[in-house]
């Protein structure tokens, strides 16, 4: 049973490319994909390597560590399981593992006004119920 | 060099009523379309040996259907609704941009496998509200973004908008003057879904917030209708009623960015270099050749990426140059001289080409810039599937 109020979220439906990232999650963990040719992480998961083509993508753990690359506020809610959680800040994160490793997830714990590009965020992990977790991010702590 | 420089060319334009929501259907409103162009080169349905077109549905909100000439007009549909299906020689089809179509249409004029090709787009504007993400499953990419709210293109475009302003220190006064002189740009054009609505600095800065800092006028507004062009060679061209629009070059991204999300201006600015640098390299001209630039609008920020990743300002610079009121009418580069989608209304890039074949055959009325000679056209954001032409007056 969802945890959260009905309406829900929308919550991912894993796939086989997907499922390993998605099980991290569900243990508190952030992995991304690294190609075993180049070197290079990628998310989300990929059937082959963007910059060198290779086809051995394995998963692995990464800090969680990250900055605030952009954001945007939404006051209105894109679907109707936001209706409780507005304003909803959507915010864009550079992993601190790569430059360029994007990943869109929402902030908790800050306000719109205290966002500047750059801040320190760190990965937190959101029990939506007992087969979901999501990843958000929030700023480190001190 | 390309060899087929300037060999093709646009010999006419046609367009449907836009509106919201209209009353007629989608193939209705494609006939309408198609019918005006062909009038406008002076050709008959029977003269046409190709048609093309991307006949995607948008992807988000309401109810999206994929019924033949209510919500998509296929061009095998289109073929049997002009009653040309035993005269086509040649189909196209994509899945990506209209625009890719009108490169495919160019190549079957190249080859010699048609003499005239119809490229067109049909746009149905489905009932329900455009943003809502309405399952409670997120499959595939949306999977990354949709648990998150990431469930609309506005969202993405904003967090460029964000960055661009947060990393140059502007703000949205500073894009008040481009988008109120664009929609005044709109109201010199009889195809515009905007005509005869004026707005001001003081009513783009009070605009409704759709995804802060994007309010409802940095997005285009969804309409029913169609915009159809015409090719063939510029030697047929020259036969036909209108002076052509020749097409000197054109380039498409195969540019994939970081991932993670859809958008982000590091990557919009790269791909979009990426495909100047072959346009460029295509025609052997530069950013200092183009007369009139019709920059892709879906979203207003789409427009500052383009301008910067062509070549025609550096990178920030773009919307000091807008509000500066260079890409006026009468500016150094006049810029989405016909109101661009944000006030023709959305057709996928439509827009921009058939302004650009307006402003080289001196049909712009009232918007045209005087003897403009070359005009380019830029289609997306920069990334996979987006393309650029670069149109030019004939002789």
């Amino acid at each position: 049973m969802p945890e959260t109020d009905s309406p829900q979220r929308p919550l991912p439906l894993p796939d086989p490319l997907s499922e390993p990232f998605w099980a991290a999650a569900r243990r508190h963990e952030l992995h991304m994909q690294k190609c075993e040719s180049c070197g290079r992480l990628a998310y989300p998961p990929e059937i082959a390597c963007r910059a060198c083509g290779g086809g051995r993508l394995a998963f692995t753990p990464v800090s969680g560590r990250a900055t605030l690359h952009s954001w945007t506020v939404l006051h209105d809610p894109p679907s109707p399981g936001f209706r409780d959680r507005l304003p909803v800040i959507l915010a864009v994160v550079e992993l601190e593992e790569q430059e360029r490793l994007l990943m869109s997830s929402n902030l908790i714990g800050i306000a719109p006004e205290d966002l500047r590009i750059g801040l320190p965020l760190e990965a937190l992990f959101e029990d939506v119920t007992d087969d979901c977790t999501l990843v958000q991010f929030g700023p480190t702590e001190r | 060099m390309w060899d087929y420089r300037d060999k093709v060319a646009i010999a006419g334009v046609g367009y449907s009523k836009l509106e919201r929501r209209s009353d007629q259907t989608l193939a209705a409103l494609t006939l309408e379309a198609c019918d005006a162009a062909l009038a406008d080169a002076g050709l008959l349905r029977s003269d046409l040996d190709g048609i093309a077109t991307s006949p995607s549905m948008p992807r988000y909100g309401g109810k999206k259907g994929v019924d033949e000439g209510i919500d998509v007009v296929t061009p095998w549909y289109l073929a049997s609704l002009l009653g040309v299906t035993s005269d086509v020689q040649w189909i196209g089809s994509t899945n990506g941009m209209v625009t890719q179509s009108l490169i495919d249409g160019a190549m079957a004029i190249i080859a010699g496998l048609c003499d005239h090709v119809l490229v067109y787009r049909a746009l149905h504007v489905p009932d329900g509200r455009y943003v809502n993400f309405e399952s409670t499953h997120a499959v595939g990419t949306d999977q990354y973004l949709a648990p998150y709210g990431f469930s609309m293109p506005p969202a993405w475009a904003a967090v460029v908008l964000r960055r661009y302003f947060e990393l140059y220190g502007y703000d949205r006064a500073d894009f008040a003057h481009y988008v109120a002189n664009n929609r005044a740009n709109a109201q010199r054009n009889p195809n515009a879904y905007w005509r005869g609505k004026t707005i001001t600095a003081g009513d783009y800065l009070g605009a409704r917030m759709i995804a802060d800092p994007m309010s409802i006028l940095d997005c285009d507004i969804p309409v029913d209708g169609c915009c159809a062009l015409i090719l063939t060679s510029t030697e047929r061209t020259r036969h036909l009623r209108q002076p052509p629009a020749l097409l000197t070059g054109f380039a498409a991204s195969a540019y994939q960015g970081a991932g993670g999300t859809p958008m982000n201006l590091e990557d919009m600015w790269d791909g979009a270099k990426d495909v100047a640098r072959r346009l460029w390299d295509a025609t052997g001209l530069s950013p200092a050749d183009v007369d009139a630039a019709q920059l892709y609008d879906g979203f207003s920020v789409l427009v500052l990426t383009w301008l910067e990743g062509m070549g025609f300002c550096r990178d920030g610079e773009g919307l000091a140059f807008l509000r500066e009121g260079h890409g006026d009418l009468g500016g150094r580069l006049p810029v989405n001289t016909g109101g661009g989608a944000l006030g023709e209304g959305r057709l996928h890039g439509m827009t921009q080409l058939a302004e650009a074949v307006a402003q080289v055959t001196d049909r712009a009325g009232k918007r045209q810039v005087p003897g403009a000679a070359r005009s380019l056209a830029t289609i997306s954001n920069g990334l996979a599937k987006s393309t650029a032409f670069l149109f030019s007056r004939d002789g």
